[in-house]
């Protein structure tokens, strides 16, 4: 060994092996060494982030394309409801807030437009229309379409996320609340209140989805409707 | 050799720099005020502008990319709505804008040549109206006045891609239209994530994320505050085995209001007392509609009053709501009950049948006469003949009095007597 390290040494340059080492040992965090001096200064700014919303999964990587699955329906001659989960094991609603909105935050949940509707090839209904309890076109909207989505938060899992120190508390879900064109076009997720942690975040699953299907709805396998998860500081 | 060493230590420090940066964590897509004045609070969160009628004023957002993939974003400024429970939110890109969100343009594009690297304001080279009739405007020739009119005008919405821990600045112009009214008008600037469609194999829902950042735009001049309860009523829940309360708040005032609101509820039956609590804010000119749900009581009376406290300049406001009752009884404790009033109710039928089966006959009070001797005669004792006669204490009989026998006592009494003859 000794020999070994005769030969490096005989090697290099004594000034590159004392620069490595003290790279290597400052790199490695093994010692630290602070130079008395009257004039010495230490100083360290960590910038406050941005409250955020994402949906990630169990390792809280973002998820590329979240998407709530609802329940298969067969073709009926009544009104009928479908139902779905938004936020999953893999797909949690997540809320970041690292010291940037100590007063609060609002999370909603509202569909791209309030003219959206469950679009396939040829055939759609509504997400947000009231009449007969849902299920059948109200006259309210510009459309003449049936069908309406409620959410219910409040059935939902709430649950700290990386934050080893944070609570829920002050965290309180929304209550079941039915999309109504015009007057209920977004729909609360979870609100923060100025009392809730300023650095915190917060992970929920099992928000309950339902959607009243009209009558006679022409069967097909892509009905799809684009929503947005917001988030706004209080 | 040398170099061998030098690439080995470079290596080291650069696989321990991950490490260190693990502490991060997670980073989403953001947005923030450029230029926040400690003066003013929350203005690190928000915009807050004080601009009279007819005046501009030129800010920016700092839009971040907290992760580590570059993220598209679209950002586009929006009006204020109301989420349910009260929450603030903003309007969706696709719908008409007629408040702040018409009132903000971005400015995203390089500005023209000749005004490139000018640290001077948007505002000084486009003018107060942004018709590029700044005070820069007169030194330009014909064709870059038109290049500068054309610049000036913004954008009502921006698309843009953020690498990883990056940051940018997004200059805009905030214009209070002439004629505005005094008081608060909300808004906010939108960072939403543009995402891939998802591949929905299945019926179902694409989520798009994005953040918010408010502005608060007040026009400055005297404003009333003052808020009312609207509405307070109780009705059954969706989900079973709850009420919803909902309590309705009016601010007829010019500005967004905070409020705490409180709902008392005492159960009469049991005593048991609880209060339900939720804080908000009613935008201005706005209804707010608050559902609290309640959990349906095993047994009892409830009885619900609302308060609601509020700040004017200082001083706190206090209302209150009407007081409503509504009572409950669980369906167990209603089976158990319809159970013993039937059994009741069968108890006395079989009775009454028992009764009205059992013939009786008369018998004419003679001198001399009382109830016991009476009873003995028919075999009855004196309580049930004073009983089935409705007789009285001190139950004095007089002749002539008509009292009801039992027949089958009256037979038995006939068959007895024969017999003794």
């Amino acid at each position: 060994m000794n020999k070994l390290l005769h030969v490096l040494l005989w090697k290099m340059n004594l000034q590159a092996v004392i620069a490595t080492v003290g790279i290597l040992v400052l790199a490695s965090g093994v010692g630290t060494y602070v130079y008395a001096s009257s004039t010495s200064n230490f100083q360290q700014t960590i910038n406050i982030g941005t409250l955020a919303i994402d949906i990630v999964d169990a390792s809280y990587v973002t998820v590329a394309s979240p998407s709530v699955v609802m329940s298969t329906a067969t073709f009926s001659f009544a009104c009928q409801t479908i139902t779905g989960t938004f936020g999953t094991a893999s797909q949690n609603i997540y809320v970041s807030n690292p010291d940037a909105a100590d007063n609060g935050w609002t999370a909603s949940l509202a569909a791209s437009a309030t003219t959206a509707v469950w679009d396939s090839v040829g055939t759609d209904y509504d997400f947000n229309d009231n009449g007969t309890s849902g299920c059948a076109d109200s006259g309210v909207d510009v459309d003449t379409l049936g069908g309406q989505m409620t959410v219910d938060p409040s059935v939902g899992t709430l649950a700290v996320g990386q934050c080893n120190s944070c609570v829920t508390t002050n965290v309180t879900k929304g209550s079941s609340t039915a999309y109504v064109e015009g007057t209920t076009n977004s729909i609360t997720v979870l609100t923060g209140a100025a009392a809730s942690n300023d650095i915190g975040d917060w992970k929920l699953t099992g928000v309950s989805v339902s959607q009243k299907i009209p009558e006679e709805q022409v069967p097909a396998t892509d009905y799809d409707i684009n929503m947005v998860l917001s988030i706004v500081a209080s | 050799m040398q170099r061998l060493f030098l690439i080995i230590s470079t290596a080291a420090v650069l696989l321990t720099l991950p490490l260190n940066l693990r502490g991060l964590e997670y980073g989403g897509l953001g947005g923030r005020p450029a230029n926040p004045n400690p003066a003013i609070p929350n203005s690190q969160n928000w915009f807050i502008y004080e601009l009279a009628a007819g005046t501009v004023k030129e800010d920016a957002v700092i839009i971040s990319n907290g992760g580590t993939e570059p993220v598209t974003a679209l950002i586009y400024p929006a009006d204020a709505t109301r989420s349910s429970d009260g929450g603030f939110a903003l309007k969706q890109q696709t719908e008409t804008m007629t408040g702040v969100g018409s009132w903000v343009r971005l400015y995203p594009n390089d500005r023209p040549t000749f005004a490139a690297g000018s640290n001077t304001s948007i505002i000084e080279w486009c003018g107060s109206s942004l018709d590029g009739n700044g005070s820069r405007a007169n030194r330009l020739t014909p064709t870059q006045k038109l290049e500068l009119i054309a610049w000036c005008r913004g954008v009502a919405n921006h698309e843009l891609t953020i690498e990883g821990g990056r940051e940018i600045s997004l200059p805009f112009i905030m214009s209070a239209p002439p004629g505005l009214s005094v008081g608060e008008h909300t808004g906010g600037i939108v960072i939403q994530k543009k995402q891939p469609t998802a591949d929905l194999t299945e019926s179902g829902i694409q989520i798009t994320t994005r953040v918010g950042v408010r502005i608060y735009q007040t026009v400055p001049g005297t404003v009333k505050k003052e808020l009312r309860i609207s509405g307070f009523n109780i009705s059954p829940a969706a989900q079973p085995g709850y009420y919803t309360v909902t309590l309705s708040l009016s601010n007829g005032s010019s500005v967004s209001l905070n409020q705490l609101s409180r709902i008392s509820i005492t159960n009469l039956w049991t005593r048991q007392h609880q209060t339900i609590e939720r804080p908000g804010q009613v935008l201005h000119d706005d209804e707010l509609v608050i559902n609290f749900p309640l959990k349906k009581p095993f047994l009892g009376r409830l009885r619900l009053q609302a308060t609601v406290t509020y700040d004017v300049d200082g001083q706190p406001q206090l209302i209150t709501s009407r007081i409503i009752h509504v009572t409950n009884v669980h369906w167990s404790l209603l089976i158990i009950l319809v159970l013993v009033l039937i059994s009741i109710g069968g108890m006395l039928i079989k009775r009454r049948r028992a009764h009205s089966n059992q013939e009786t006959t008369r018998y004419t009070v003679k001198a001399h006469e009382d109830v016991s001797a009476i009873a003995d005669r028919f075999h009855l004792s004196w309580q049930q003949l004073a009983k089935l006669n409705q007789l009285k204490p001190p139950y004095r009989l007089t002749p002539g009095q008509v009292l009801i026998i039992p027949k089958q006592k009256t037979s038995r009494t006939r068959s007895t007597s024969r017999k003794n003859h």
